[in-house]
């Protein structure tokens, strides 16, 4: 069965019944196969694996790729992340016909991915040559439990009285083991496949029934009654040895799912109304979630997460600004373990600062396990041609990013141990960065030569939001200098020490900050996104959009140059992060401005535009961005056959809290202005905020429900603030904008 | 069991020159199948028998090798309608008859038939002598593929894959990102390129997989990928001279209404070397 593929619907046949937590694929498209393949994938943020056939089909491409371990690569990316054979692979036969979808007759084929457990399963209905019906299943999951361990169980039997004798062909011959484990001894099959650097992958495999091993190969004979069932747990980078008591599968499995769907409860948002955006959703918090690093900063969240091999699994600034404030607000020790990474990464940072002239950290623009860049400086495409690739020397919003991000933690979650210990070092090693980076000429604070968000223009002077950025990372350092010390006298001193930090300087950094150019934006006028933007020739930049092809890529990249089109959100974007550095009638006249001019090329930019669209009370924009959004990955499915958007996904999590519910912060407290566009009657989701589980439902009629698990808490809706022990109800007016409300005290993000 | 039947090729004649050239490149394409050829002349008058092959002027040399037809009636569709009822496998068509005027891409006739044809479409045209496309035909070592990133597009793969395979020839699939995206009916490009170094790289791939995942290409048949960036019809032309191709075999849509067929109409007029057309089945709808 061969068809084209659908969106995941619940109308889908069957569907129905299946809960909301679960995203549906049936049937089997070859062209698309991939791109479902990473849609449907699991992970628990040391390994990912793709919900790829076990069977083998031409247009699979099982692997399982483990985070953190780089291998050197030919392609121009040098390092890539390291992917190997999916253990779950297998040649199946029956009675000696080895059975694959091509050459059956399928009746039906459904893939699910339970987004709550973080597990994918299949079911095939199919008819082999002798018409006798089979059904195969299978489960696969990566331990949220113990993140070493992936799960997988296959399970092969006839329907009705048929029979059979089935056959699984392994890569490599399987040893037999002998295993205790808490319901019986038994006697369990095992490969152990080296994969250097990383050491071993071994599967402990135990089939039931009455099954023979010869070689390669178990067999064993089939009916209904005792189908082929095989329970496989492979230990990513080792595992236990021989004899070692173990948890049986099931335990296993009840650990895993303990564990997810507590996360799951934590973070889950539910959008009423519209079914689309409600899977969107949760597709993207699965992935979010499942992305979470292991909580030893070791490594962090690659552009496409373990999902596929596009991008490599190099780091750039999406993780700190579009990923990270969705674990944050759900899972915050996940957040700091990436957070630790850039920490582990500081000195590389700082060599490349120094190798460039500059003081302070440099972040790698494309950084994987070291912290050096790794952005080739050019690139042979398809056609041939070879092309520069200025990224890598000149994008530093990125020592920018890793200190926003710093700073939205430490607010968040109040883990001052953390700041004092490593935040506050990073945020000033990039504020030494910043403050050697800008030139002074003639009184005027520059900064030169960059690439900010919109890639399209390279080498420009003064962009915005590098500016803005750079102002905002010499601002907060200076105050930071300040604050630790009210937390830890001694703590703080000893850090200024360490890092040499002159008694003078925190205030240098404040008086740089004021004296950037184009940096805070209260004049109502457009700002220009650069030097020279507003004399680039103009372009329809609508026409590319509908015609689907990235303005760059059409027209060339020396052509895109001269042309005032961005790429994403630019000026745009200094809002997103900081829109205190804004009055409301700028930025309405900039967004009018730039909005048009924004050819969406970078799957990042349609959420921002969803969230600002939120802020603005336009509901018409907002939901269709909303929906390019969901789209990105669900729409069909061939742009995640290298692997989920993982930034984009974030990127709507942003859209719907931040955004529809409005959310802001401070340390002392949480602030709403809700917006739900016509057609979305009510939004409920949970958030940790400083040890803190909240939990809001916010109704379209004006009503915003809000329940606190913890110490009483703050709480202003649309600028009215009160206190709040265990549960409250609010009313709010969705005409009041976030800047009104801020006038009112409320303060947003970092 | 019952007799497999000949392969048919049909050549539509409209005697407005002689027939020789067109069926000697004919006899070249029937050979690839073994192939009997039927001629066919489309006429509004009843004509005797005897008097088609003259009106047609097939040569008397190749009375004894071809089958003589008439037909009445709006010549496109006639010869659309015979070919159907023959099971042509191909129809070898001149791209200009009595008309000829070599500044439009082709004749009304070919055009019209191009729109719905029932089998692969070789068109003959007079800016390639008839010696060069034999030559070509006759030793085919690279075939051009253009692919456009629809479904439609990737049946080419498969006929062109069969000739590939026949013939020992390399299979040369191209993808040209266009500048004017109203010409095209599927997704060109990667929907988003977040950086474009590796977006085109994986994309590069993820396009030839799916285009391939959707044919049935033999894997005996050696192919190579090759993406350029500008207007598709001249691009595709422009690379088959630089590759020195000798044939491109394109699936299209068949409308070939204004502003649509770009890139037919290119090719008819900038291809320096033979073309065959196929009309593509939809997959994706209408």
């Amino acid at each position: 069965m061969e068809r084209d593929p659908t969106d995941v619907r619940p109308e889908a046949p069957g569907a129905e019944s299946l809960p909301a937590s679960m995203l549906v694929y049936d049937g089997f498209a070859p062209h698309v196969e991939r791109g479902v393949e990473a849609a449907f994938s699991v992970s628990n943020g040391l390994f990912g694996v793709r919900a790829s056939l076990e069977e083998g089909n031409p247009a699979s491409h099982p692997m399982v790729i483990v985070a953190g371990v780089y291998v050197p690569t030919v392609l121009a990316a040098s390092q890539t992340l390291l992917a190997t054979d999916d253990p779950a692979s297998v040649v199946i036969a029956i009675d000696g016909e080895r059975i694959q979808l091509a050459g059956a007759e399928t009746l039906a084929h459904r893939r699910t991915l339970d987004v709550r457990h973080g597990e994918v399963a299949r079911s095939w209905l199919f008819r082999d040559r002798e018409n006798r019906q089979w059904r195969l299943e299978s489960l696969r999951a990566a331990s949220a439990a113990d993140e070493r361990c992936y799960l997988h169980r296959l399970l092969l039997a006839p329907e009705g009285d048929a029979a059979g004798t089935v056959s699984l062909r392994f890569a490599a011959p399987p040893v037999l083991e002998h295993a205790e484990d808490r319901a019986a001894s038994r006697t369990v099959l095992v490969t152990s496949a080296d994969v250097p650097p990383l050491g071993t992958i071994r599967t402990s495999r135990r089939p039931a029934g009455d099954w023979r091993l010869e070689g390669d190969t178990v067999t064993a004979p089939v009916t209904r009654a005792a189908p082929l069932h095989i329970e496989s747990v492979s230990h990513v980078g080792g595992g236990p040895g021989v004899g070692v008591v173990e948890a049986t599968f099931d335990q296993m499995l009840a650990s895993h799912r303990r564990v997810r769907s507590q996360r799951w409860d934590d973070a889950d948002i539910i959008i009423e109304g519209n079914d689309e955006l409600q899977r969107a959703i949760r597709f993207a918090l699965h992935h979010l979630l499942s992305a979470a690093p292991p909580h030893d900063g070791y490594t962090s969240i690659g552009a496409r997460d373990l999902s596929g091999e596009a991008y490599h699994g190099h780091i750039f600034w999406d993780t700190e600004i579009f990923m990270l404030p969705a674990l944050i607000f759900s899972h915050p020790e996940a957040a700091r373990s990436c957070l630790l990474y850039r920490y582990r990464t500081l000195d590389a940072a700082r060599a490349r600062a120094h190798s460039l002239g500059f003081a302070g950290a440099l972040y790698a623009w494309e950084s994987t396990d070291t912290g050096e860049d790794r952005t080739p400086s050019s690139v042979i495409l398809p056609d041939g041609s070879a092309q520069r690739i200025f990224t890598g020397e000149q994008e530093h919003h990125i020592s920018s990013a890793v200190p926003y991000a710093v700073v939205q933690y430490w607010r968040a979650t109040g883990d001052d141990r953390f700041m004092l210990e490593y935040g506050a070092e990073m945020v000033f090693e990039c504020a030494r960065f910043w403050n050697s980076r800008v030139t002074v000429t003639d009184d005027q604070y520059s900064i030169g030569k960059v690439i900010g968000p919109d890639e399209f223009h390279v080498g420009v002077d003064d962009d915005a939001y590098t500016n803005a950025m750079a102002a905002w990372t010499l601002r907060t350092a200076s105050e930071l200098a300040g604050r630790l010390s009210t937390i830890d006298e001694s703590s703080a001193l000893a850090l200024r020490q360490r890092l040499r930090i002159e008694p003078a300087e925190p205030a240098e950094w404040a008086a740089t900050a004021s004296r950037i150019s184009r940096s805070s934006f209260f004049e109502p006028r457009v700002v220009e996104q650069f030097d020279g933007f507003f004399g680039l020739r103009s372009v329809d930049v609508s026409a590319y959009r509908k015609g689907g092809v990235p303005l760059d890529i059409a027209l060339g990249f020396a052509a895109v140059q001269g042309v005032r089109a961005v790429k994403q959100a630019d000026v745009l974007m200094t809002a997103a992060l900081l829109p205190d550095v804004w009055q409301e009638d700028a930025f309405r006249a900039n967004f009018a401005f730039y909005e048009p001019l924004t050819a969406h090329t970078s799957s990042l930019s349609p959420p921002v535009h969803a969230l600002l669209s939120a802020w603005l009370r336009d509901a018409e924009r907002c939901r269709s961005y909303l929906d390019e959004t969901a789209r990105i990955d669900l729409g069909d499915f061939r742009g995640a056959a290298g692997g989920v958007h993982l930034a984009a996904q974030g990127g709507l999590w942003q859209a719907v809290i931040f955004g529809l519910a409005g959310f802001k912060f401070t340390p002392d407290a949480v602030a709403f202005d809700p917006f739900l566009p016509p057609g979305l009657p009510a939004l409920s989701f949970a958030l940790q905020w400083r040890g803190r589980r909240i939990r809001v439902r916010i109704a379209a009629e004006g009503m915003l429900e809000i329940d606190v698990d913890g110490p009483v808490t703050m709480v202003r809706v649309n600028g009215m603030q009160r206190p709040v022990e265990g549960r409250a109800v609010f009313a709010f007016d969705p005409t009041i904008t976030f800047w009104s409300a801020m006038q009112q005290g409320g303060t947003y993000g970092a | 069991m019952a007799p497999k039947t000949q392969p048919r090729l049909l050549v539509p004649l409209d005697g407005s020159s002689p027939a020789e050239g067109q069926l000697q490149i004919a006899e070249v394409i029937a050979a690839w199948t073994g192939a009997e050829i039927h001629v066919l002349f489309a006429a509004d008058e009843v004509l005797p028998a005897e008097a088609v092959a003259a009106r047609a002027r097939v040569p008397a040399a190749w009375l004894e090798r071809v089958r003589v037809h008439a037909a009445r009636g709006e010549p496109a569709r006639a010869i659309q309608d015979f070919a159907r009822g023959i099971a042509a496998e191909v129809i070898v068509l001149a791209s200009h008859g009595a008309t000829r005027n070599l500044e439009l891409p082709a004749g009304h006739v070919t055009l019209g038939v191009l729109e719905d044809p029932p089998c692969p479409v070789y068109v003959v045209r007079s800016a390639l002598s008839t010696r060069s496309q034999i030559h070509r035909l006759r030793h085919l070592r690279r075939i051009l593929v253009p692919l456009d990133g629809s479904a439609e597009a990737t049946q080419s793969i498969e006929f062109a894959s069969a000739l590939a395979l026949r013939a020992g020839a390399r299979l040369l699939m191209l993808h040209v990102i266009c500048d004017r995206p109203e010409l095209m009916r599927a997704p060109v490009a990667p929907g988003y390129s977040d950086q474009s170094h590796y977006e085109l790289e994986a994309w590069g791939e993820e396009f030839i997989r799916s285009s391939f995942a959707r044919s049935a290409r033999p894997p005996e048949v050696r192919a190579e990928v090759a993406l350029r960036y500008g207007d598709p019809g001249r691009e595709i032309a422009r690379y088959s001279r630089d590759e020195d191709c000798d044939l491109i075999v394109a699936a299209w849509g068949g409308r070939l209404s204004p502003g649509r067929a770009h890139v037919v109409r290119t090719l008819l007029q900038e291809a320096r070397c033979p073309l065959l057309f196929l009309r593509a089945r939809t997959l994706d709808g209408p």
